[in-house]
């Protein structure tokens, strides 16, 4: 029998436009481990899908399991078989407990091998096992029981397709028994479509007026968006994932135009798109120069069958949100700033943690207290200060309260009203960046010193009260402000150093020392290391480079950086030497022991001193000078002279006096070139 | 397609489908849901169909008869399947049909809307439904309530019945909308909007409301331990209501409103939890023959 080709289709209610990349994902990883491990070998596989179809596709499926051959070593030949080579009763016993008979005896090297063959099964009745295993095995943020069942899964299930080739693949899941029928569009093709063969199955859904390829779905909505735009006279405005959205949103996608009253264009632009991909799902309209036009784009699931129809209900909604939204702004900046700050005294931050009040002014100060660090002009220290206390006010706003992702874009917008500067309104805006990893950086360094003690002054609260992120345990979202801070003091912030911001937090928030600190600042490590990672540094490297003690991270980084650069040089086999031969006896003194040239015996001590000496001027220079190749290059140098010493010098004397001021010798060395970087756990 | 025209529609389209029309609730609810036609009656597994309409108040959305579409009291219309039936989707659209609506003129969707009130220790999973972007139902598949799993799991049907007629009839403005032939909206209703906005923003006694709600939490307690679940529960429906009145009135610190919201959950958790076992200790007392002929 020939390959055959397998389609499954799983009917459901609306799964979540978020998650459906997600599930088409673990059904084709699942899909693949399962038929591995069932031996059903097959071609090509992949998976589409719809709100209301998990959909995969495998070809060529061979028609029979894989039979599986083992071996199972039995007693020495010699034993079982007797001179005239016929088989004892050892032999027999040993083939009867494996379940074969004589002939599946089998000799190799002196042993009795029985040979055990399962002859594999015919692929749809292993498929009858293998798919609802795999429906089975999915996993769902939050799965659901439906019914009187017990099964859990995205969405109720409906209905199931499964064939192999022309034949029904007989299972059931969740109650359903599988069939040939699959559905059609809810409205464009509503009812059954009975599919003959698995080869036809894209044909009769694309006949049902379903589009199934979630990628082709994306397709067909980006361009329909933009044509609709065009004929509006505009071009879509992008906004990051409402593509992606409505594309799983929809199984037939048809674009449409509509408008909304000019006057409402008084409203800022992230207002307007906010409500539009808010409560609709729809594109805002630009014209060529980027303005925002009187337009919106939506995309229907149907066809264009009394389109005007769902053009005029959307506009009817849309007018009614603009009307909210207006009305918020207006009361919004009715409401002068002095009414706003008390309210932030009554929005608790969490329990014990304090008001989000509280918090504004912990952060003024702690900003106050690291603008130096960061290199803040005066005046910048002033704007900081300012927008600091102010970066949270909006959330005493109408706005905010029913679009909280406009925090911090209703902050710059309604600062104006209160009288406050340019630069402060934009530093408002700024703290709340980078939202996401991907997401811009602020422009203003005191926007981003805000954003910097704001998260900082959130997480020691956490952690020191013992709310740490674990595991895949984060509703906070701890991880991401890390993210964010080491983003910042890796760019927009050099000069402040780690662990001497946390410690300004705790002083300001009056917290107990205490180990909380330095998991606090493990915890920030690991994104360093992940973000530097990603920026292609070597966990090694930059594990040296933090190991030497930097608590700036945009120094660490810069060094780590060098350090790449300089291990791909010829004199980084030589630093590695210098380091390997004195760290072996240099820990044997404590840092800081003296070295007397006075008790020196041999020339080649002297020598070596020397060349510290020089080398220690040049090197630390370089250091100074943030030339950390420069300063690696000078170390390296000290590969002669410390060579010499080692075949001169027997450090290990029975003369203390003359031992320890060998030692201390080379721990001076040790100390020097591990300045920018513990070089012990590098290799060449 | 007159307000109370679409009522009698619905009512028509469940009661077809072995619904029991029940009258609305005559305690304050801020939700369908509330009621106990659906917060005890989901609970436990005996089947349950109902709807009924049911007025319910959110004092803080008062606006004082001035905004178009927000309201202190809105309609809600309820449907409540248990066990959740096979094709309720379908079911569902084909009562948005017998309101005269040609779905295949229509754009109707399904959109990811999960359900949470923890004031009922309460969650389900599925989706706001659009009538061209509109919502104009929430769809719910219960999973918990009263902080006990949902088995069988009950689907609610909670169509916004303003929203609904707004669009029906094609009107801006909520108090636009025609009730009845010579009477709308704005007759009926603009006066209480008023009324009872002033009174829930700008004139409650919060030292008043704020011991009823102490006195409504000691008396369902009360009757909780003389196991009267139903009057218990209406006492936990007034803590509720005394609530959302503190709430309007902007009163409430967050630390305090937590612990509030906290302690009306205790007590309709306990509702739930007593009202299980009643109704395990008569099913179990209904199948012991000794109690029989």
């Amino acid at each position: 029998m020939p390959a055959r080709d397998l389609v499954l289709e799983v009917g459901t209610e609306e799964i979540p436009a978020r998650l459906l990349g997600d599930l088409l994902g673990q059904l084709a990883e699942q899909a693949r481990r399962q038929l591995q491990e069932a031996r059903l070998a097959h071609g090509d596989l992949r998976t589409l899908g719809t709100p209301r179809r998990l959909v995969l596709l495998v070809e060529a499926v061979s028609p029979c399991q894989a039979d599986q051959v083992t071996e199972v070593k039995g007693p020495p030949a010699a034993v079982a078989f007797d001179a005239a080579g016929m088989p004892t009763r050892a032999a027999e016993g040993f083939a009867r407990t494996r379940g074969v008979g004589l002939p599946d005896l089998m000799v190799r090297e002196g042993y009795v091998y029985a040979v055990q063959r399962l002859t594999g099964e015919p692929a749809a009745v292993v498929l009858g096992q293998v798919l609802p295993r795999m429906l089975g095995r999915l996993e769902f943020e939050r799965p659901m029981r439906w019914g009187a069942g017990e099964v859990r899964f995205i969405r109720p299930v409906r209905w199931l397709l499964a064939l192999l080739d022309d034949e029904v693949v007989n299972f059931e899941f969740a109650g359903v028994r599988s069939g040939r029928i699959t559905r059609g569009h809810r409205f464009l093709a509503p009812g059954d479509y009975p599919v003959s063969r698995a080869g036809e199955y894209l044909s009769v859904i694309d006949r049902a007026q379903v589009v199934v390829d979630p990628a082709r779905r994306r397709q067909l909505v980006e361009r329909a968006v933009r044509e609709a735009a065009a004929a509006a006279g505009g071009r879509p405005r992008p906004v990051p994932g409402l593509l992606e959205e409505v594309a799983d949103l929809v199984e037939h996608p048809a674009a449409f135009a509509g408008g909304f009253d000019p006057a409402y264009l008084v409203l800022p632009v992230p207002v307007l798109t906010t409500v539009m991909r808010q409560h609709q799902r729809c594109f805002p309209v630009e014209d060529g120069e980027g303005k925002l036009q009187p337009r919106f784009i939506g995309v229907r699931c149907g066809g264009r069958h009394r389109l005007d129809q769902v053009v005029r209900g959307n506009e009817w909604v849309l007018r009614a949100r603009l009307a909210d939204a207006g009305f918020f702004y207006e009361e919004d900046r009715r409401t002068p700033l002095a009414a706003l700050l008390p309210r932030l005294d009554g929005m608790s931050f969490g329990e014990g943690l304090g008001t989000v009040g509280d918090r504004a002014r912990r952060t003024a100060a702690v900003v106050r207290r690291l603008a130096g660090d960061a290199g803040l002009s005066e005046e910048e220290t002033a704007v900081a200060v300012r927008a600091a206390e102010l970066a949270k006010a909006d959330l005493g706003t109408r706005m905010v309260y029913e679009y909280p992702e406009l925090a911090g874009v209703m902050g710059r917008e309604y600062a104006a009203g209160w009288g406050e500067p340019p630069p402060v309104a934009q530093a408002i805006h700024d703290h709340y960046l980078p939202r996401t990893a991907d997401d811009d950086l602020p422009g203003s360094r005191a926007g981003a010193l805000v954003g910097l003690v704001d998260r900082l002054d959130a997480l020691a609260a956490f952690h020191s009260a013992g709310l740490e992120a674990t595991g895949s345990q984060d509703p906070l979202g701890q991880r991401r402000m890390a993210h964010a801070i080491v983003r910042l003091l890796t760019s927009v912030l050099p000069g402040v150093a780690l662990r001497r911001a946390i410690g300004q937090v705790r002083e300001v928030q009056g917290l107990a020392a205490g180990a909380w600190e330095e998991r606090l600042a493990d915890f920030l490590l690991i994104r360093f290391r992940g973000l530097m990672l990603e920026r292609g540094l070597g966990d090694d490297v930059v594990g040296a480079v933090l190991a030497a003690g930097s608590d700036r991270l945009d120094v660490a980084e810069a060094r780590a950086r060098a350090l790449v650069r300089f291990r791909s040089k010829p004199a980084f086999a030589d630093l590695l030497a210098v380091q390997v031969r004195v760290s072996g006896l240099a820990g044997r003194v404590a840092s800081g022991q003296a070295v007397n040239p006075g008790e020196f015996r041999e020339a080649a001590e002297h020598d070596l001193h020397r060349a510290l000496t020089a080398v220690r001027q040049q090197v630390l220079a370089a250091l100074d000078g943030g030339d950390y190749e420069a300063f690696w290059t000078g170390a390296a140098a000290l590969r002669g002279p410390v060579d010499a010493f080692f075949d001169a010098v027997l450090v290990m004397t029975e003369e203390e006096a003359l031992r320890t001021n060998r030692l201390a010798l080379l721990r001076a060395i040790l100390d020097l070139i591990s300045r920018p970087a513990d070089l012990s756990g590098l290799t060449n | 397609m007159t307000f109370q025209e679409i009522i009698a529609r619905l009512h028509r389209f469940w009661a077809d489908r072995g619904c029991a029309l029940v009258q609305p609730y005559d305690v304050e609810v801020g939700a369908g849901t509330m009621s106990p036609a659906t917060f005890l009656r989901v609970l436990g597994p005996e089947p349950w169909r109902v709807a009924y309409v049911q007025p319910c108040r959110r004092p803080a959305d008062g606006r004082f008869g001035e905004n178009p579409n927000r309201l202190y009291q809105h309609h809600q219309y309820q449907v409540i399947l248990k066990p959740s039936p096979d094709d309720v989707q379908q079911l569902y659209l084909d009562s948005l049909a017998s309101l005269g609506l040609d779905l295949t003129e229509h754009d109707v969707r399904f959109v990811e809307d999960n359900w949470e009130a923890p004031t009922l220790a309460a969650w389900g999973l599925g989706w706001e439904v659009w009538l061209d972007s509109m919502e104009v139902t929430q769809f719910t598949y219960f999973q918990q309530v009263g902080g006990a799993e949902s088995r069988p799991v009950p689907v609610e049907l909670a169509y916004g019945l303003e929203r609904l007629a707004a669009y029906l009839q094609g009107v801006d403005d909520v108090y636009d909308l025609v009730w009845t032939e010579g009477l709308t909206y704005r007759d009926l209703f603009h006066r209480a909007e008023v009324e009872h906005s002033t009174y829930s923003l700008q004139q409650a006694d919060p030292a008043a409301v704020g011991s009823l709600f102490d006195l409504h939490e000691a008396e369902a307690g009360r009757a909780l331990d003389q196991c009267l679940v139903l009057p218990a529960y209406d006492h936990v429906l007034r803590c509720s209501h005394n609530f959302n009145l503190l709430d309007a009135r902007g009163v409430m610190g967050a630390a305090q409103r937590t612990a509030m919201l906290a302690r009306v959950q205790r007590l309709a958790r306990r509702c739930a939890q007593t009202y299980l076992q009643q109704r395990a200790d008569a099913a179990s007392a209904a199948s012991d023959p000794s109690t029989g002929e």
